[in-house]
């Protein structure tokens, strides 16, 4: 699932520290926008909504993050516009799953599933979908002299590119933001009591329309990150399930900012670990690599989901007592 | 808005006058073809306690929802002053200086009491950290002298402590009009009178508006001003003072007729049908009883001593961690609800709305809830059984439509409907009426003469030294030395709060 270059390894190279230096680098770089979706997805849940759509949204966010900085040569603009694609689509889910009350896991699957033929399609009538997709520009790396010399942590931390920065710095804003601020209590009392929420004035399909468009932002920039920031094209389908990751993530999370980014960076560098075992000569059979991530994840999830606190009214439409 | 200075700044000018803080005006209010109310007026006046009373159903909270800006009227105007007041949120009602605690709580139980309080200040306050919340709790409850942890979660407090903090956070926005909704329904006597105190002081210092929906006459002949009487949604006795009335008058006037008093046919003892040996469970730290055919038990206690963990160990809703229960000779074991009403353990909890009812789903369909595998299909006894109870409300309606009593009513209906062997009765007639609370009251008498068993869990000691044959009181997870009468009712309320 990396697109990092990759080299041959032998046997003896797993004991080494450039060995994991590197394994760490590019585990980061993969934690980077399943991180930001998460995150995104975790303010959406919070409030009481559902986004089954993460996958999807993510694909739209990548396919306008992709032609937005290929047309305009500007990987910034990339970004932009895969957040305000994320914006328009969780819009109109929101719309859907808010205000006209459709069934949040049918609304999430389809917006996935059309989200997926749909950013096929354009690719395909836009930029022909070939084996060898047009490049976006890549974005510079940012290298922090001597702190990058740091072994083991140095490469991960101080030698990413600039886009990876910018994630970190939206992650790490989010999470503080959420823990001192009074907007946090409004979007949980929404997703844990809305009859309380609404009887403190608040409107319930308000705050949950905000948190399903904020949570999708983010979740199409995250895919804009994927292919701007990393990839540099755009396939089909070329998310890859990441989607599904993070909305894993957030359960594993525990609908907690610092325990899901511990996620994320868990699942990155299994991720690159697997990618790099590929290459080694072993005996076991690299279809078994592919899937380890996931079987840890999945395993973290049956452990983590045991005590989770999921807000209680998670999928369930809100409806006044007096409301028809 | 009203002129008058708010209350930070001093109390409302001319209370002594008891001027109109709030006029209600020709306002009724229909729900598809149920009327909820009809053209109702009323005056609610600075400086006093208004009571209103009503039965189940009578329209009591729909009109407080319509103050309070939750609900609009169908048609009726309201005034704030001379001003016409139609708040369409309930943000709106509270800038109008009208707030409202709520018949059932409106707390989030996984925040703490703080952030609980700051849920309910809006934004532009500017008094929105957690820090701030916190002083300012501590400071309400000082001046009323009440103890609440701000950090505490919600979830955590009593039902007491919550009430108290509803009481709170309604008066953090510092309103002229109070409109308390059955706030002392979930407390004890003890509880309910010193927020009765409360309030009244409320009243006396600051001149507010204050209007107090009960079921228990008590509380409105010692702490209400003026009392009102709704019937059907109608005003049947308008608001008037209290002045020489006592408690069976109002409860005649509310009715409509002479609540007849309760009556035991045949208190004759069987065999065994439950006993209960050691169990503990959660608070529940140890329980030996036995009921017998024939038998009420009365369980006597305040909140939070225990009662929930032995209500859910005996359905199967806990699994105890020692003991065991037996019940007709066979042992409960585990946590299998089915097995039990099988058994035929019926249960009244005394979380209706946890517990007993589907709110999104029909009255009917609530009915056969855990009495039927197959598919729900219409029942054809199910009107005949919401008539027998006198349940206001529609058969294909939610449940959710159904005023707090009648969804009460409702499940004692459906628990009481097939002949079981034993009934599990939980704080049964909490937010019934007089007339209601005393019909089943009767109809667990009847079901006890008729060789049933009976498990009676109440906070309200007078409710049990009524209907009980022995009584045991709860307190701190134990269960104290079963009570034979004649009871004595001083010492087994010192038992209640824990003095031996
Ligand atoms: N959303 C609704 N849909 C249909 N009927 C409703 C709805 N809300 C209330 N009602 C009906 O309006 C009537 C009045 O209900 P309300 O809750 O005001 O009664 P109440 O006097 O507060 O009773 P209680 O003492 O049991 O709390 C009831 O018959 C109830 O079934
Ligand atoms: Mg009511």
């Amino acid at each position: 699932m990396s697109f990092d270059p990759v080299p041959v390894l032998a046997q003896s190279d797993i004991v080494t520290l450039t060995f994991w230096t590197a394994v760490l680098a590019s585990g980061m770089r993969l934690a980077v926008s399943t991180g930001v979706a998460a995150i995104g997805e975790m303010i959406t849940e919070r409030s009481g909504v559902l986004n089954l759509g993460l996958e999807g949204v993510m694909l739209a966010g990548g396919f306008a993050g992709f032609a937005a900085s290929f047309e305009s040569g500007s990987p910034w603009v990339g970004l932009l516009a895969g957040l305000l694609a994320g914006a328009f689509v969780g819009a109109g889910f929101a719309l859907l799953v808010v205000y006209l009350r459709v069934d949040q896991v049918v609304a999430g699957l389809g917006l996935t599933l059309f989200a997926i033929a749909f950013t096929s399609f354009l690719n395909r009538e836009i930029y022909g979908g070939g084996t060898s997709p047009p490049r976006a520009p890549k974005p510079g790396v940012v290298e922090i002299p001597v702190l990058k010399e740091i072994p083991l942590l140095g490469e991960s931390l101080f030698s990413q590119n600039v886009v990876a920065y910018v994630a970190i710095g939206v992650v790490v804003v989010i999470a503080v933001a959420l823990r001192r601020s009074y907007w946090t209590i409004v979007i949980d009392a929404v997703g844990e009591t809305p009859s309380a929420a609404d009887a403190a004035g608040h409107s319930v399909r308000l705050v949950r329309f905000a948190a399903t468009v904020i949570g999708s932002a983010l979740g199409g920039l995250a895919g804009a990150l994927l292919i701007v920031g990393q990839l540099g094209f755009f396939n089909s389908n070329i998310t890859a399930g990441r989607g599904w990751i993070a909305l894993a993530l957030v359960i594993f999370g525990r609908w907690r900012p610092g325990l899901i980014v511990a996620g994320a960076l868990l699942f990155g560098v299994l991720d690159a670990l697997q990618f790099r075992f590929q290459t080694l000569d072993s005996a076991v059979p690299f279809e078994f690599l592919i899937a380890l991530p996931f079987v840890v994840t999945l395993l973290a999830l049956t452990i983590g989901s045991r005590s989770a606190a999921a807000p209680s009214a998670l999928t369930i439409p809100f409806v006044r007592a007096t409301e028809d | 808005m009203d002129s008058s200075p708010r209350l930070r700044s001093g109390a409302v000018t001319d209370a002594s006058e008891h001027r109109v803080a709030l006029r209600v005006r020709g306002v009724s209010r229909s729900f598809a073809d149920v009327r909820a109310l009809a053209d109702v007026d009323l005056d609610i006046r600075y400086g006093e306690v208004l009571a209103v009373l009503g039965e189940n159903g009578a329209g009591k909270t729909t009109l407080m929802r319509i103050l309070s800006g939750l609900d609009q009227p169908t048609s009726g105007e309201l005034y704030r002053g001379e001003e016409r007041y139609a708040p369409r949120a309930p943000r709106e009602a509270v800038e109008h200086g009208v707030a409202l605690v709520q018949q059932h709580f409106a707390l989030v139980p996984t925040m703490t009491a703080a952030e609980n309080l700051l849920l309910f200040r809006a934004q532009r306050d500017r008094r929105t950290s957690r820090e701030q919340a916190a002083r300012d709790l501590r400071t309400l409850g000082a001046d009323l002298g009440f103890d609440i942890d701000p950090g505490a979660r919600v979830g955590d407090l009593s039902v007491g402590e919550r009430q108290r903090l509803e009481l709170l956070r309604a008066l953090d926005a510092d309103p002229e009009v109070l409109l308390l909704d059955e706030p002392t329904a979930v407390l004890t006597d003890a509880e309910a009178d010193s927020l009765l105190e409360v309030i009244r002081r409320l009243v006396a210092d600051s001149g507010r508006a204050v209007v107090l929906i009960t079921h228990r006459l008590r509380e409105v002949v010692t702490g209400a001003d003026r009392v009102m009487v709704l019937r059907n949604g109608e005003v049947v006795s308008p608001a008037a003072a209290v002045g020489e009335r006592d408690a069976d008058q109002l409860a005649h006037e509310m009715v409509g007729a002479e609540v007849p008093a309760i009556a035991r046919h045949n208190a004759a003892r069987g065999e065994v049908l439950v006993s209960v040996d050691g169990l503990a469970a959660s608070r529940l730290r140890h329980a030996d009883f036995q009921v017998h055919r024939g038998e009420i038990l009365g369980i006597a206690g305040v909140d939070g001593n225990g009662q929930v963990a032995l209500e859910s160990a005996m359905v199967g809703l806990l699994r105890p961690e020692q003991g065991r229960i037996v019940v007709h000779g066979k042992e409960l074991g585990g946590v299998r609800p089915r097995e039990r009403i099988a058994d035929g353990v019926a249960y009244i909890p005394s979380d209706r709305h946890e517990r007993a009812v589907v709110g999104p789903m029909r009255c009917d369909e609530n009915l056969l809830l855990g009495r039927t595998r197959r598919r729900l299909r219409p029942d054809p006894g199910a009107a005949e059984v919401m008539a027998a109870w006198s349940v206001k409300g529609e058969l294909d309606h939610p449940a959710d439509s159904l005023s707090g009593g009648n969804a009460q009513k409702l499940v004692c209906a459906r628990e009481l409907r097939d002949d079981p062997r034993l009934v599990l009765a939980c704080q049964p007639t909490r937010g019934l009426d007089p007339g209601a609370a005393g019909q089943l009251r009767q109809a667990l008498l009847d079901f006890a003469d008729a060789g049933g068993g009976v498990v009676w869990m109440s906070a309200d000691l007078d409710e049990l030294l009524e209907v009980a044959d022995r009584i045991r009181v709860m307190f701190h997870g134990r269960l104290g030395e079963a009570i034979e009468p004649p009871f004595d009712r001083g010492s087994i309320g010192l038992a209640m709060a824990g003095v031996s």
